[in-house]
């Protein structure tokens, strides 16, 4: 009796071991990630998904009017799309899995730079062409101007692209990777680099202007107004650099990193933090104005417009300030959490939200009541 | 109020992290050195336990012969058994518990150890914002040392310690390592059948481990070895070299031939 139970029990463990073995070749594979801010046209949204697509969604009738790609989806979109002239640039990336025995798995990761129609999502090309290059996954948003698309990769690289074709112009590496977005400013394209250091390039050609060195490592997209360059590092500061020769200007401490894109608006630089708060500085000196702490890390850019700033704080939801003295206006949902690491939209009386739930969320400017929500990924 | 995860991540994970930031600044810049460094530290805050259990393991071994006595004479009543099992125990000032009591107490640091590695690495955008949330950015040293060391540097040899191997060197490691340290670490069987079961455990937990590795960042890996190996290294100082020597199939030259347990429970000599 005693021995028919062992013999079960070791029966029962060499059937469990195949089958654990097989769960975790399934678990292995990469969820879809990203986050990528809403982006909005002529009454059409531009928002890329949790699931690897990128959607066309008109906002009046909240259909979709078209997806990228229209089979299969990307791995993730973190790059917050560009329209010019149109089209539409965004970066991303593809994972290719090969597995032997379901178990032996090998991903391959290629990062890819796409320029669609406007109008019907068609691909006009993507970069690099064919397989025989590799580059890894385009994160950050690019930049326009002279003619070029700039892309940055995490292959520490800066891509100038022809906008037309897709044609690399020229290309130049840092020492580390590049995950923020490059800016472009009057021939110039300034981009932030893991090395630490701030570059900014002749647009044309890609020959370093000048460069500068930062505490921390610099996953930051840089803002260029004028005669400026303002950007933030993982040392916790946000700089301002004079655009021509790379001088700093002024510097200022926060209370954790500065993640994403410092934002000016009317002599004003609002600069998110991951300390939890958002700093109104005065851009000229750097001088404090006011300091909101949300309830959770500032991960995204805030969008300012008609003397209100949208942010979006982690965990915390939406949030909307007076642009003057920073008082909160609304804070969206008021109870429970939504996460949200993008940006916001802002069109007219709606604030949309692309939230990690996989749902977008179109709230009142005004109050900041929910006016609707759709998942982009759900058959309509 | 705190929930158990903030107080588990402020209590356990958050020290660990950034020890092992402090190490891989200390270390050359190499996380490698870095996740040894801290294998080695925790071990070394935990050395009064793992003595105990190592010690009570190896009195547990010696009571063998006599248990076995025990198993003969109450073959027909395992209550009796049991209770004569004990009292032997007691005799000898032997507790059974201690052979898995300090690896449950343990649990908890792995599990921080583990997650510590794997929050450093941050290789996506999503891991990297949370990572910023536990470092110690009040203390001005912690700070310059994240600023400065941040991103760090995944690359070893051949590896990116944030994914897995791709020529399968450290899953094979891992299976030997954790073979090596179940057949050092097991529990004295007390009848046939749990003989049995020890030995499918000690090859399907290697095994078990080994695929594991096969879709992990291979930091976690090299902590996994690392782990191992002081285990093998602690047993062997503690108990004796002679017991590492004995689990290699041939034993080594010049020292005694292996004791095993054989399929009948019972200890005999291999020739």
């Amino acid at each position: 009796m005693k021995e028919t139970t062992t013999k079960v029990r070791l029966v029962i463990l060499w059937i469990l071991l195949p089958l654990i073995l097989v769960l975790l070749a399934g678990c292995g594979g990469r969820a879809a990630m990203g986050w990528s801010a809403p982006v909005l046209g002529e009454e059409v949204l531009y928002v890329g998904s949790k699931m690897g697509k990128l959607y066309a969604l008109d906002i009046n009738t909240r259909q979709q009017v078209w997806q990228f790609p229209s089979e299969g989806q990307l791995a993730g979109i973190y790059s917050t799309p560009v329209i010019s002239g149109g089209v539409l640039f965004f970066g991303s990336y593809e994972i290719e899995t090969t597995a032997f025995l379901m178990i032996f798995q090998n991903q391959d990761i290629r990062g890819r730079a796409y320029a669609l129609d406007v109008s019907n999502g068609q691909e006009k090309w993507h970069f690099p062409v064919g397989s025989a290059e590799e580059v890894e996954p385009f994160l950050g948003g690019p930049a326009l101007g002279q003619g070029l698309a700039y892309f940055t990769s995490s292959d520490h690289k800066v891509y100038a692209l022809d906008m037309e074709t897709g044609v690399r112009r020229w290309e130049f590496e840092t020492g580390e990777e590049i995950w923020g977005g490059p800016a472009w400013h009057d021939g110039t394209v300034y981009v932030g680099s893991a090395d630490k250091n701030l570059y900014a390039l002749d647009g044309a050609t890609g020959e370093i202007e000048w460069t500068f060195a930062a505490d921390g490592a610099v996953y930051c997209t840089p803002h260029v107004y004028e005669d400026t360059v303002y950007f933030g590092a993982l040392d916790n500061n946000v700089y301002a650099l004079n655009a021509e020769n790379g001088q700093e200007k002024w510097r200022f401490s926060t209370g954790n990193w500065v993640w994403d894109r410092p934002v000016l608006h009317e002599d004003v630089l609002y600069v998110p933090s991951l300390d939890h708060s958002l700093y109104a500085l005065y851009a000229s000196n750097g001088a404090l104005k006011w300091e909101f702490e949300a309830e959770d890390m500032i991960t995204a850019s805030p969008v300012i417009t008609e003397g209100v700033v949208y942010l979006t704080a982690n965990s915390a939801g939406a949030y909307a300030l007076e642009a003057e003295t920073g008082s909160q206006v609304w804070h969206y949902p008021q109870e429970g959490s939504l996460k949200v690491l993008a940006s916001p939209a802002v069109a007219s009386d709606l604030v949309y939200v692309n939230a990690d739930d996989g749902k977008l969320y179109a709230l009142d400017a005004a109050t900041g009541e929910l006016r609707w929500e759709l998942e982009p990924d759900e058959p309509q | 109020m705190p929930g158990i995860g903030e107080i588990w991540n402020l209590v356990i994970m958050e020290p660990m992290l950034n020890v092992l930031l402090l190490l891989y600044s200390l270390l050359f810049n190499n996380f490698v050195l870095a996740i040894i460094g801290l294998t080695i530290l925790v071990r070394l805050i935990g050395l009064p336990i793992t003595q105990k259990q190592i010690r009570s393991m190896k009195a547990m071994q010696e009571l063998q012969p006599e248990i076995q006595k025990l198993q003969k004479k109450h073959a027909k009543d395992r209550e009796k058994l049991s209770a004569a099992t004990m009292e032997l125990y007691r005799k000898h000032g032997v507790n059974p518990m201690m052979g898995c009591l300090p690896m449950l107490i343990q649990m908890p640091i792995w599990i921080g150890l583990y997650q510590s590695i794997y929050q450093a690495l941050g290789s996506t955008p999503e891991q990297f914002v949370v990572l910023s949330q536990r470092l110690y950015h009040s203390i001005p040293t912690m700070h310059a040392i994240a600023t400065r060391s941040l991103p760090l540097n995944s690359q070893f040899l051949w590896l990116d310690l944030g994914l897995p191997d791709p020529y399968y060197v450290l899953p094979v490691l891992v299976v030997a390592t954790f073979w090596l340290q179940q057949k050092l670490t097991a529990q004295p069987a007390v009848d046939p059948s749990q003989a049995q079961m020890n030995r499918s455990m000690q090859t399907m937990m290697p095994i078990m481990f080994g695929f594991i590795t096969l879709q992990v960042a291979s930091g976690l890996a090299v902590y996994w070895i690392a782990s191992g190996v002081i285990q093998i290294v602690q047993t062997g100082l503690t108990t004796g070299w002679g017991d590492v020597t004995q689990v290699l199939p041939k034993g080594i030259p010049g020292l005694p031939k292996r004791e095993e347990t054989g399929k009948d429970g019972r200890r005999r000599k291999k020739r």
